[in-house]
């Protein structure tokens, strides 16, 4: 069944990992946004709060680093952002939910320049992690 | 044998000549190979083909680090948390040396130190772990450019599993190079320029980032 293309109206977020985000320095990877059906997740229906606890709730207690930011983004901005790049590429989002995470969507295309991700990571809004109520 | 030791000789297939000394020749160091095409200010000749999947690039990795795992590393179990991880791939445990942890500082050696913790899947479900010969070819990297102290660089895992370093230049400008067990990829904003070179123009390579941090 073909997943259902976001709308260019909606944000989505991309959590950012400890090992791709050298806070001390202040640097990011485009590690990032580089690669194929990259995860992200939508704000409709749940709450930042409620995806860092998703978050939490699949890295706490292991060896594999924390979610620390969460990096917002509107989907058209993303799409713009992809097409005006000198390697241009139609970048769509898809919803995906899962079942620990019903906001799950992925970008189904390769990003595969590098140059194409830091742009957008520069794009992004950053939220950092929030304490569970 | 050091790390380095490894990679001159079971990776490159060669010792490295001394600084000190005159270059050897390209027929010297590969023997029976020709000079790659390679443009002085652009690495562009010898880039991956573009069409290459990730999954493809996958395969080769996995083929390759199980090849340099039988050959060069020896296997031993790994202690995580406390207690010995089953069915672990990895050999020895990762380590860097004096140079590259002088290099990364006190920051990047604990980044490293955790990165080599994590494990397949880490980051929320996609994430390969640490590749040893990611490290091997990290440290190489370092050992001949330890000016790039002054750039503080900073030390990050991708998704395949490879270490990256990144850092800006002289004019602020973005450099990020991520250490593929067979190749180097890298992105150096001030040229525009990124791509993926082999490991078999190391040398020269280096002397391209020299170029960019002198």
């Amino acid at each position: 069944m073909p997943r259902v293309e976001c709308s260019p109206e909606e944000n989505v977020v991309r959590a950012i990992h400890s090992a791709q985000w050298d806070r001390a320095k202040d640097r990011k990877s485009s590690a990032i946004f580089t690669g194929k059906d990259i995860s992200v997740s939508r704000l409709y229906g749940l709450g930042l709060r409620e995806l860092f606890a998703i978050f939490h709730e699949q890295l706490d207690g292991s060896p594999n680093g924390t979610i620390i930011a969460v990096g917002e983004i509107n989907v058209g901005e993303l799409q713009r952002i992809g097409r005006e790049h000198q390697y241009s590429i139609e970048l769509t989002v898809e919803q995906d939910p899962q079942e620990g995470n019903p906001a799950h969507a992925v970008i189904p295309q390769e990003i595969k320049k590098r140059g194409l991700a830091r742009v957008i990571i520069e794009a992004l809004i950053i939220h950092g992690d929030l304490p569970a109520t | 044998m050091t790390l380095i030791a490894v990679l001159d000789t079971s990776v490159l297939g060669y010792g490295w000549a001394p600084r000190n000394r005159a270059p050897a020749r390209w027929e010297d160091l590969f023997p029976g190979g020709e000079q790659e095409n390679l443009d002085s200010k652009s690495l562009q000749a010898v880039i991956t083909p573009e069409g290459q999947s990730f999954e493809a690039l996958q395969e080769e990795r996995e083929r390759t680090e199980s090849e340099a795992n039988t050959v060069s590393l020896p296997q031993r179990p790994r202690k995580v948390r406390g207690h010995w991880a089953e069915n672990s791939p990895q050999a020895d445990p990762v380590t860097l040396g004096e140079t590259a942890i002088r290099i990364l500082g006190e920051n990047g050696q604990r980044r490293f130190q955790e990165f080599t913790r994590y494990q397949a899947g880490w980051d929320v479900g996609r994430g390969a772990p640490l590749s040893p010969r990611s490290a091997t070819i990290l440290e190489a990297f370092l050992a001949r450019l330890p000016g790039l102290a002054t750039y503080q660089p900073s030390i990050f895992l991708t998704h395949n599993g490879n270490l990256e370093l990144g850092w800006e230049d002289s004019g602020g400008s973005a450099i990020e190079i991520e250490f593929w067990p067979d190749r180097i990829g890298y992105y150096f904003e001030g040229l525009d320029e990124e791509g993926t070179v082999r490991l078999e123009v190391f040398p020269q390579f280096i002397e391209k980032v020299r170029s960019l941090i002198s």
